[in-house]
């Protein structure tokens, strides 16, 4: 196939133009700004000025420091913000992967019902975030939300726990929301990982007496390692940008134990006005992202060549 | 048949029953109890109560009096529709030279899609407004909390996924139907539209899929910019529930906001349901493609 193409874009034909639109469109909406927030970064833009922005007076690395150590309107610095967003977002993989792991394997071997329950397993992935957001504000909400109820009726707390005005409990209501609505995605690529494993291995194995304990620590676990490394970096990588959950869980003004990095940036440009802090917030963001988003290209490059000849075929 | 059947298991039957069965409930007691509050008139969730007894369907008859949601509602299909199609005409275009042709910017172009997505989205949203204040104030167009703006920003977001969705399924197909086209005298452009495009169609209407369900479900950036003439459902949706929480003493409309929450839920969910099995393969094309 490769000499062939390669014979074939010998012709000269305007077909690689056709790449142009989605290329230029990508430019200005993603490349261009990239470029502009380091510039903006070292700029003191408020909201007076946000219209004439290249002409506003130069900062230095003035906005640096006072996002990194200095609070928003919530009260909180760029830098405790991280310490959140990586307690958040580790939180909610780690406590994500049993379950995964179980819903990957209880729905691996074939019987009645088996793509159904594969269905239900996604339900809560698939339902939009600002949904599961404003219905979990309901289930918290203090006294007359059933998770107090439920919870006082158990003894467990009280029923005046206030999970949504700050502290602990703040965090917590968070990351419980988050497990629940996104343990699905971590499931689905365990779940394609344990369809990757040839069969005749896991069969050699049961004729050898190898039980289900034996197959899955033998056969099943070295090979899923590197789909679970995946599963983990992505889900992490995703927990810690989520906007939508922390932006509508707790109303107009969020506690200050809740404020992720997302929250952080966008109260520093949309509530302080201040787009010259929030913009050195964001540059701060990309490069601590760059490491993970790093060791993720390289890992993709490393599944590929592990999955080649899986792709593209039907997984499910 | 036995053995087939101890070889696939992976799980002892008892642990494996007891667990989907504690599954089940924890995914189920949340939908319901959404479904629940839909169902269940306003004064009874205001007050915590166990509606069952008197489950109604008066709250999606006020929907659709309740002007803002049933504009939001129009407002998602609008936005999210139009970037959706735009995004799979210029995947496929895109999709094509890539799967292809050998280029000088081809992998940087491979990189770039799949790199794009590890950018956090605030990173982007942030001088992309300040960028379009700009161009604003310089050119006195009206740009922010414009439909074409926000149309353009779903639609380059949409692109990468619908790109490579495309390339992949383009990467698997034979040449054998092009080439003959090609020798037949038809020129590159006239091969993809006459022979390709009906064969990727498949995957053209999983990217679109796609694609639709990221203006649909985005929160972020029709937060800044988007007003109340252009936003989407999901910011009409937060826009009402601030409204019940900052009004005390008045009661709070609980059960028409999560009678909304559920319209707005259920096409998404039909659509992913409908097309989980390329949601597998599309995640997995995200996750795990490249060159």
């Amino acid at each position: 196939m490769t000499p062939a193409s390669r014979r074939r874009s010998v012709r000269r034909e305007p077909a690689a133009w056709l790449a142009a639109p989605g290329a230029l469109f990508f430019v200005i909406i993603v490349g261009i700004p990239l470029v502009i927030v380091v510039w903006t970064s070292v700029l003191r833009i408020g909201l007076s000025n946000i219209a004439d922005w290249a002409a506003a007076p130069f900062a230095g690395f003035g906005n640096y420091s006072a996002a990194l150590t200095g609070p928003n309107v919530l009260g909180v610095s760029a830098l405790a913000s991280v310490v959140i967003s990586v307690e958040f977002a580790l939180a909610s993989t780690l406590i994500a992967t049993p379950i995964a792991f179980f819903a990957a394997l209880s729905v691996y071997h074939e019987f009645r019902g088996r793509a159904l329950l594969r269905s239900v397993y996604l339900v809560p992935y698939v339902i939009p975030g600002f949904v599961v957001a404003l219905l979990a504000q309901i289930a918290f909400l203090n006294t007359y939300g059933p998770v107090d109820k439920v919870l006082a009726a158990l003894h467990l707390a009280s029923v005046n726990t206030y999970w949504l005005i700050g502290g602990a409990h703040s965090f917590w209501a968070m990351t419980g929301t988050e497990i629940w609505e996104v343990w699905p995605f971590m499931y689905l690529l365990l779940l394609a990982g344990l369809q990757a494993i040839p069969r005749d291995q896991l069969e050699a194995a049961t004729v050898d007496g190898a039980g289900w304990w034996a197959r899955l620590r033998h056969v099943v676990a070295p090979q899923l390692k590197g789909v679970y490394a995946l599963a983990f970096g992505l889900s992490t990588l995703f927990h810690f940008g989520n906007f939508t959950l922390p932006f509508l869980l707790f109303g107009n003004t969020p506690p200050a134990s809740v404020d992720v990095l997302p929250l952080n940036i966008y109260f520093r440009a949309f509530r302080g006005f201040d787009f010259g802090d929030a913009s050195a917030t964001a540059v701060f963001n990309i490069v601590i992202l760059a490491v993970p988003a790093a060791v993720y290209l390289w890992l993709t490059r490393l599944a590929r060549l592990r999955a080649r000849g899986s792709f593209p075929g039907r997984t499910a | 048949m036995k053995k087939k059947h101890a070889t696939d298991r992976l799980l002892p039957p008892i642990v494996s029953r007891a667990g989907t069965a504690a599954l089940l409930v924890f995914i189920a007691v949340p939908v319901l109890y959404l479904i629940e509050l839909a169902l269940s008139p306003n004064t009874t969730v205001a007050l915590g109560g166990t509606g069952l007894s008197r489950l109604t369907l008066s709250n999606f008859a006020g929907l659709w009096s309740a002007a803002p949601i049933l504009h939001g509602l129009v407002n998602s299909v609008v936005i999210a529709g139009v970037s959706a199609v735009l995004a799979v005409l210029l995947g496929v275009c895109a999709a094509y030279p890539l799967a292809r042709l050998r280029f000088l910017a081809r992998k940087p172009l491979l990189y770039s899609l799949l790199g794009s997505q590890t950018i956090p989205g605030l990173a982007l949203l942030l001088p992309l407004y300040i960028m379009l204040a700009g161009v604003q104030g310089l050119l006195g167009l009206h740009l922010i909390d414009s439909y074409p703006a926000i149309i353009v920003v779903y639609m380059t977001f949409g692109l990468p996924l619908a790109t490579v969705v495309c390339f992949v399924y383009l990467r698997g197909m034979p040449t054998d139907l092009e080439d003959a086209a090609l020798v037949d005298g038809c020129t590159r452009l006239g091969a993809l539209r006459r022979v390709l495009v009906p064969l990727l169609a498949p995957a053209m209407v999983v990217s679109l899929v796609f694609a639709f369900l990221v203006g649909w479900n985005d929160v972020l950036f029709a937060s800044a910019l988007t007003d109340s003439g252009t936003q989407t459902v999901a910011i009409t949706l937060q826009q009402f529930g601030l409204a019940q929480t900052e009004t005390f003493g008045a009661q709070p409309l609980y059960g028409d906001l999560m009678a909304a929450a559920l319209v707005s839920a259920i096409p998404v969910v039909v659509l992913y349901l409908a097309f989980q099995r390329y949601l597998v393969h599309g995640l997995a094309a995200g996750a795990l493609s490249g060159t």
